[in-house]
């Protein structure tokens, strides 16, 4: 029931807005036509991964490649993985969340929600306002920094994350 | 068989805790984007080379959608003198940092993992935008 909460918050606030910006209202919900245009097929692709890595994909599988013991393996495709994805970073977060239940490294996690701020498809327009050479320096650095990301967010988070996991569970 | 049922009614259950979640962030990022016109960015800047990274960070943070649009702003930032610091940091915090997808996060990922995450985005960015500067500076790109 909790997942409604966020979602019922905002549209009260779009009440709000109707009644007090009519033409802040339309406009915004264009934008959000938009948006669901753009973020619709991802999001099917995501519950198609989850529906398929359900299927085919077992929690030792996912601990053997994306587990504390994948080792440089787990970094470089979380790096990789990062890189390659689309789309906004919410849109991943249901099938991390499938994939850390399955044992996925919480580190991996963070290095690659990192990652996708290397756009490859978007980089000749990065090259084209800052010049190719501040656009490899600051790609280097973001893939090099992704590993610090990702580390430090498990050192923080570790054990805590996996006992709210279990406590949502029991909700 | 059994599988593949297991399987869905996996993920029908992933879709019915993340829709309404991912369906609420697009709602507060139309907001926004709506809301707040892109030429605001530039007035909220102070010429401070130590406060300007910051700004650009909590900017890049608060503000939401296209990394193209990061481009742009930030190209249009270094053209009326914004530092180049600064206007890393914007960039990278756009991308990394997300203050309107927090609740989202918290909701499918946990609450401590979001929040850490996004606070060592924001230190990271920080520190990302003057390592990049000064290496150009070593390579002679400034």
């Amino acid at each position: 029931m909790r997942q409604y909460y966020f979602v019922g918050f905002m549209i009260a606030i779009y009440l709000v807005v109707y009644f007090t910006s009519p033409v802040l209202f339309h406009d915004s919900m264009l934008e959000n036509y938009s948006i669901l245009l753009q973020v619709i097929p991802i999001l099917a692709l995501v519950f198609v991964f989850i529906f398929f890595f359900n299927l085919f994909l077992k929690p030792d599988k996912i601990k053997k490649h994306l587990g504390k013991e994948a080792g440089m393996k787990g970094w470089v495709f979380s790096i990789v993985a990062g890189i390659l994805s689309s789309g906004p970073i919410y849109v991943w977060y249901p099938l991390l969340s499938d994939l850390r239940e399955k044992g996925m490294r919480t580190s991996f996690m963070g290095t690659f929600l990192y990652n996708r701020s290397v756009k490859l498809p978007l980089l000749p327009i990065m090259i084209y306002y800052f010049g190719f050479i501040y656009t490899l320096i600051l790609t280097v650095y973001i893939i090099l920094t992704s590993v610090i990301v990702g580390y430090l967010t498990e050192l923080v988070v570790d054990d805590e994350s996996k006992s709210n996991l279990y406590k949502r569970k029991d909700n | 068989m059994n599988h593949i049922g297991k399987s869905a009614k996996k993920t029908l259950n992933a879709l019915n805790q993340s829709l309404p979640v991912v369906v609420g962030v697009i709602m507060a990022i139309s907001l926004l984007k709506t809301a707040v016109p892109e030429s605001l960015y530039s007035t909220i800047f102070t010429g401070n080379i130590l406060i300007d990274p910051f700004i650009g960070s909590l900017i890049g943070s608060i503000a939401a959608g296209n990394p193209i649009t990061s481009y742009i702003i930030g190209g249009e930032l270094i053209k009326q003198g914004v530092s180049l610091f600064a206007v890393t940091a914007f960039l990278l915090s756009w991308v990394t940092v997300g203050i309107i997808s927090l609740p989202a996060e918290m909701d499918i990922l946990g609450k401590k993992f979001a929040l850490a995450r996004n606070i060592i985005c924001f230190i990271v960015s920080f520190l990302v935008a003057i390592l990049t500067v000064i290496t150009l500076g070593i390579v002679g790109e400034l």
